[in-house]
């Protein structure tokens, strides 16, 4: 393929892909700067190995998938290890606190009337990795579990079972906000 | 599917567990048909899995209306566009940089500017159709009577078109940063352009002789004429014109819509060259303290960018457009 056909099919296959990664990308960057370098990073990749691409698989997948390695190579590295809590501690954790007292009855109302976004904001971005991508690309960018299955290269129940623990956690997390500011009496 | 769990429809809470994993997916929509039926069935009987499910929807409600989904700001996917256009050879890095890339926010504004694109119902083209987005120009009278330039006119007058200063600049030189930059500038009277005029129809005959495309400036309620400019990118032309809205700045450019569609010059993304042909307008307001808005008229591509709020410059650009449309 010759490079202005190879640079018109990308333009029509996956320029149109640009926002929902811009999101995510802005999403765990939390930073405008940061999300659009990413953003023109995955894309000059993506276009550079564009005939790499499989032709008939999943193309919004593909995208992200350089997104998040590009993600790690520029931003995990400057992290400092052992910050985010490790999955399987999460998961011990979230063991022990699965429908147990978040069934207050006004839990639902008293959340979204009492949290301000950032509050919500900030409990989503302390979720440890593996759940927080899931719960980005479900519940922000609406995307179906296939699709992120096909992202994080999972079988289909783990999705659903990371986004199931990923809201418990943040329900706990929100629900532990709310109290602190009073509105929920503690149970 | 793997991982699946195995389940069977029971009142008693020890089975529970098994049901917690299946109330994400029915939240979002995830479950078959067969399975759906099978919780629905519990979830009648079980007021636990009911206040579970209400949390859980509860929850994903929360995060989507705390965090929403954003879209790429149009300087950002411009400036993406371009670079691949170049590594495809298909632009040429030192041609005078797209007017609409290199877009950077300047100190004035400190944010990520805002761009929308404003239909022009209130210019003379009856044939087209009206505008899809907007409510606030719906009240516009839609008899209009402007008097319609020849397309015959322009070509004939294009011989005499005095000549205008080239914009000379780096690369990355770019209209609309300039006047990013300018904006204050111009308030305060310490820079001028080149036309200093407050008189309408002098400032349209000085920057319609320098043009080979129509040029209109509109009458707005709160928009003072400060004057007008007309500068040379290669081998197009754009008209400017300035004006002050309650003490901020709006600039409106002027081009020929032709230099988009056939010169190299300028550049806009099909999908919003389609929106602006159909007689639309996109609308991206991702700053509200700017504002960038573009419509298309017989021709003319006009584009305002202002540091005043989206929203007032929408109104008074509304306002302009009825007055035009009244005379
Ligand atoms: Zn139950």
């Amino acid at each position: 393929m010759d490079l202005k056909q190879k640079q018109k099919e990308f333009e029509r296959e996956a320029v149109p892909q640009m926002d929902v990664l811009y999101s995510y990308a802005y999403h765990i960057t939390n930073d405008h700067d940061d999300a659009q370098d990413l953003l023109q990073e995955t894309f000059l990749k993506a276009f550079r190995f564009w005939d790499k691409f499989e032709k008939g698989t999943n193309l919004k997948a593909w995208l992200f998938r350089i997104m998040k390695n590009s993600y790690i190579n520029r931003y995990r590295k400057e992290k400092k290890e052992g910050v985010s809590v490790s999955y399987d501690e999460v998961e011990d954790f979230v063991e022990t606190i699965r429908d147990e007292a978040y069934h207050s009855e006004n839990l639902a109302e008293s959340l979204s009337k009492n949290l301000l976004d950032d509050e919500v904001a900030r409990a989503l971005e302390s979720l440890p990795d593996e759940f927080r991508t899931v719960i980005l690309l479900c519940d922000i960018e609406g995307l179906p579990y296939e699709e992120i299955a096909e992202f994080i290269q999972c079988p289909i129940g783990t999705v659903r079972s990371r986004i199931h623990r990923g809201r418990k956690i943040l329900q706990q997390k929100l629900q532990t906000y709310a109290k602190k500011k009073g509105y929920i009496a503690n149970a | 599917m793997p991982n699946a769990t195995t389940f069977t429809a029971s009142s008693d809470f020890s089975s529970c567990n098994q049901y917690s994993e299946l109330i994400t997916a029915f939240v979002d929509g995830e479950l078959h048909t067969e399975e759906e039926t099978t919780f629905r069935s519990h979830l009648h009987i079980c007021s636990r899995c009911q206040s579970s499910y209400e949390a859980e929807i509860a929850t994903k409600n929360l995060i989507h209306t705390a965090v929403p989904p954003l879209k790429t700001p149009w300087r950002v996917r411009a400036d993406i566009i371009e670079k691949i256009r170049i590594e495809a050879g298909v632009e040429k890095q030192q041609n005078p940089s797209p007017v609409f890339l290199w877009w950077k926010p300047s100190l004035a504004f400190g944010g990520a500017l805002a761009l929308f694109l404003i239909s022009f119902l209130f210019f003379f083209n009856q044939e087209k159709e009206p505008p899809k987005e907007i409510s606030i120009l719906q009240n516009v009278p839609t008899k209009v009577e402007e008097k319609k330039i020849a397309s015959s006119d322009i070509t004939s007058s294009t011989a005499s078109i005095p000549a205008v200063e080239p914009l000379v600049g780096t690369s990355q030189a770019n209209v609309l940063e300039e006047s990013m930059t300018d904006f204050d500038l111009y308030l305060q009277g310490k820079k001028k352009p080149k036309k200093t005029s407050r008189e309408s129809n002098e400032l349209q005959q000085f920057l319609s002789s320098r043009v080979n495309f129509p040029v209109k400036l509109p009458q707005m309620k709160d928009c003072e004429l400060l004057g007008g400019d007309v500068q040379e990118y290669g081998s197009e032309r754009i008209a400017k014109v300035m004006y002050s809205h309650r003490g901020q700045a709006m600039t409106l450019y002027q081009t020929s819509l032709a230099a988009i569609d056939e010169g190299d010059i300028f550049f806009l993304p099909e999908s919003i060259r389609t929106i602006l042909k159909e007689g639309s307008w996109y609308v991206d307001k991702s700053d509200p303290k700017c504002c960038v808005t573009m419509w298309v008229e017989s021709g003319t591509l006009f584009y305002a960018v202002s540091n005043a709020n989206s929203q007032e410059i929408m109104q008074e650009l509304s306002t302009g457009f009825q007055t035009v449309s009244k005379k």
